[in-house]
């Protein structure tokens, strides 16, 4: 009895070892994506030329960059889109020039969101979410209506730098991505 | 609680009978190591199905994504260990497979009632072949598709069905995104299908035909061993020692990646080491009776063995066992001797060292390149645009007969008719260096065996260098800095300053101007263009039509015009790709991996 007990522990302990060999590095291949840096963003880049920017209408410029999906490097591929609008006429000073950059992803679950001409709003085609020209929460004027967006449109640093001739004026956006549906803007 | 749960489920499964055929089984000759096979087989193969499914969530069967996505899993945690796993695992079943088939027929466990069991695992033999064969080229190397051509055209060139099996198979005439998508059906649909089936028939087959206690009579139980736990102990020691090598090999050495397939690359196929026994005992055959070896001696001798359980009736005690040792020894020495013949004749095959050497080399460096980023066109790309390993091959055929590349220490190529100089790192300050002195010039190594030798600029060089003099670092900085040479780029920042200055001889029409054009001093027509000298646009412009005006015109030596006609690009010798890696080569304009900081 004792040693048929000792050969069914050994068995057990065999059968236990061979399935940690397998199932620890199954796990750790399976969960990769949980562990994965996000890259940082790739720093400030130019979008569009300062005269190109009608003041107060929105206009949308992309965003290129190289975009690594999964094993395959995307050179110099659209990573994204952006939302320019430009409060004032000046044109000389670049520090006087203002420019505000909204992310054009929905924070309500990641559709790209539209502008339009006749309500002057943002409004997101998936599920009504509609944002003012500041990019807050705004309302829609029919009965029932529930902005369905948990906060207001994703701000991007932006600035108006001079070229190196000077020549021109050039409008600078730091793109950067942040987590859908929370009511704080978080980095992805 | 939990034995009422088990009660309620074996109420409804009956369960506890099913496991019982298992656990209540006796031995009535006792447990033995021999009988260990078969355990470690089964085991293997589920080891070889679980690092399969999960490969298989993150492989990409396609001729473009293939070895990226291999090289991807390679990257992730774990993923280069389950893929070594997976390889090696693979080659333990097919050895043990072997064992387990020596074993069954050394105790004759193939007798009545249990001729089935030996014919579906005998089956189980060319299917695991086939498991095998469709496996290794998934990866979508130059090895793999190589391997996989030649498979194909053995099973073409079987007589009757090969040539349709061939096409279906290969999904067209050239091995290719079709033929990976079809192996990767085979090696993860159907294989495992069939295999499956099989292999469920073969286990109840031999429970079928095990005596369990209800069956025996009582004095053969009393005292009996019980195959849990007597047997199964044995079989899991021998198991977790299989499963140990595999798991360390998985570890240090893993799976191997080879170069992307590329049609450029040229590799001698050879089978994996299981086939070579295959492939040695075809050199005994005249070529037009090839499939003899490789077609119909197998299958007469798997049509043999699948039948022995009825040869075996007809023999006598004692022919019967000799038959059976006949047949072990014989394959196994013949198999060993094979295998050795093979491999020690590619040992002392030199060419075929020196190819798997330089593939080696690319290996390495497309695994280096890999690590930068895939391109959307795939992994093949990576080494058609590195100047790293193209340029020396393009070097080789189009310049080398009369160029020389040959470093400090003597290292690269030296021209076969030395009359044109010395191209290593063309256009730095040391190339400048030489062209500059008057004894160097003549030399050899540059100018000395061309007509230049003679010219003015030999002359030119002696009469006008004294006015320099000490100036002349600064003269050779500006020549040198109009390269933008990609390993100066710090010295040709730094001396920003001598550059000015010397820029300013490089324009004196009493000097070099006087017979070079340098940006708007001097003219074309005498010597080359030294404006941008030695830059890529340059040294495209040179190679591509060195007779231009802008370089030697008509006073152009030997050098051919490689591509001096750009509107009819299929009339040149090089196209503009082949021209751009060689000038990035000899710029030593290339990738780097970045250094990791440790």
């Amino acid at each position: 009895m004792q040693r048929r007990t000792l050969l069914i522990r050994l068995c057990q302990t065999i059968a236990a070892t061979a399935t940690a060999v397998l199932i620890i590095p199954i796990g750790r291949f399976i969960s990769a994506p949980l562990f994965r840096k996000n890259k940082k963003s790739s720093g400030a880049q130019r979008v569009a030329k300062l005269t190109q920017l009608p003041v107060g209408t929105p206009t949308q410029v992309a965003i290129i960059g190289n975009r690594q999906d999964g094993w395959t490097l995307h050179p110099q591929a659209v990573i994204g889109k952006v939302w320019l609008i430009r409060r004032n006429e000046e044109s000389e000073k670049p520090e006087d020039c203002q420019v505000d950059a909204y992310s054009a992803i929905c924070p309500h679950l990641g559709c790209g969101i539209n502008h339009s001409a006749d309500d002057l709003q943002f409004v997101c085609p998936c599920h009504e979410a509609v944002f003012d020209d500041q990019g807050a929460v705004a309302k829609l004027d029919k009965p029932g209506y529930n902005n369905p967006s948990p906060r207001g449109m994703d701000t991007l640093d932006c600035q108006v730098v001079a070229s190196e001739s000077g020549n021109d004026l050039w409008v600078e956006v730091e793109y950067e991505r942040f987590k859908i549906g929370l009511k704080d803007k978080v980095n992805l | 609680m939990w034995t009422h749960f088990r009660t309620w489920l074996d109420d409804r499964t009956g369960y506890q009978k099913m496991l019982g055929l298992y656990s209540r089984r006796v031995l009535p000759n006792g447990p033995s190591w021999m009988a260990t096979t078969a355990s470690c087989v089964l085991w293997m193969f589920v080891i070889e199905l679980i690092t399969g499914l999960v490969l298989l969530s993150s492989f990409s069967p396609s001729a473009s994504s293939a070895w990226a996505s291999v090289f991807y899993i390679e990257q992730l945690p774990a993923g280069s260990f389950l893929r070594g796993l997976h390889y090696f695992s693979a080659q333990a079943l097919i050895i043990l497979f072997g064992l387990h088939t020596m074993r069954v027929l050394l105790t004759a466990a193939f007798r009545e009632p249990r001729e089935l069991v030996w014919i579906t695992g005998l089956l189980l033999v060319p299917l695991l072949m086939v498991w095998a064969v469709t496996g290794n080229p998934l990866p979508a190397t130059q090895k793999g598709y190589s391997q996989i051509e030649v498979e194909a055209n053995i099973l073409g060139g079987s007589p009757g069905v090969g040539p349709v099996a061939r096409a279906i198979l290969i999904g067209g005439d050239d091995v290719g995104n079709i033929t990976l998508t079809h192996l990767n059906f085979l090696h993860m649909a159907m294989l495992p299908l069939i295999v499956g089936v099989l292999t469920i028939f073969h286990i109840w087959q031999l429970f079928k035909h095990s005596p369990s206690d209800k069956e025996l009579p009582p004095e053969m139980i009393e005292g009996a061993a019980r195959y849990w736990p007597e047997q199964t102990v044995r079989n899991w020691v021998v198991f977790s020692i299989a499963f140990g090598i595999v798991a360390y090999l998985a570890y240090t050495v893993g799976a191997p990646l080879e170069v992307p397939a590329d049609p450029s690359i040229h590799h001698i196929a050879r089978p994996e080491w299981y086939f070579l026994f295959l492939f040695e005992l075809r050199r005994y055959f005249p070529p037009e009776l090839d499939f003899i070896a490789t077609m119909v001696i197998p299958t007469v001798g798997l049509l043999f063995m699948l039948f022995l359980p009825f040869i075996d009736r007809f023999c006598s005690q004692r022919a019967g066992t000799i038959l059976r040792y006949v047949i072990i020894i014989g394959f196994v020495v013949s198999w060993t001797g094979l295998t050795i013949t093979s491999m020690n004749r590619d040992r002392n095959d030199e060419a075929l060292q020196a190819s798997r050497q330089e593939e080696e080399h690319l290996r390495e460096r497309v695994h280096e390149l890999a690590l930068g980023g895939i391109p959307p066109e795939g992994a093949s790309a990576l080494l058609q645009n590195d100047p790293k390993t193209q340029g020396p091959i393009l070097f080789k055929a189009h310049c080398a007969n009369c160029h020389s590349h040959v470093d400090e220490n003597g290292e690269g190529f030296i021209a076969e008719n030395q009359t044109a100089p010395n191209l290593y790192k063309f256009g730095s300050r040391e190339w400048v260096t030489k062209v500059l002195d008057p004894e160097q010039w003549a030399s050899d190594h540059m100018f000395g065996n061309t007509e230049l030798s003679e010219s003015d600029m030999a002359s030119g060089v002696v009469d006008f260098l004294p006015d320099v003099d000490e100036d002349l670092p600064k003269l050779i900085a500006a020549l040198s800095a109009e390269a933008e040479l990609p390993y100066q780029i710090d010295q040709d920042t730094e001396d920003t300053e001598q550059i000015a200055e010397g820029i300013e001889f490089l324009k004196d029409e009493e000097g070099c101007a006087s017979c070079h054009k340098v940006y708007d001093s001097g003219e074309n027509g005498y010597g080359p263009d030294l404006t941008w000298y030695g830059s890529k646009s340059w040294m495209r412009d040179f190679i591509s039509n060195p007779e231009h005006s802008r370089f030697y015109g008509m006073d152009n030596n030997y050098m051919p015009a490689f591509a001096p006609n750009p509107n009819h690009p299929t009339r040149n010798e090089l196209d503009e790709h082949s021209i751009q890696m060689l000038v990035d080569w000899l710029r030593q304009d290339w990738y780097e991996a970045p250094e990791t900081a440790e």
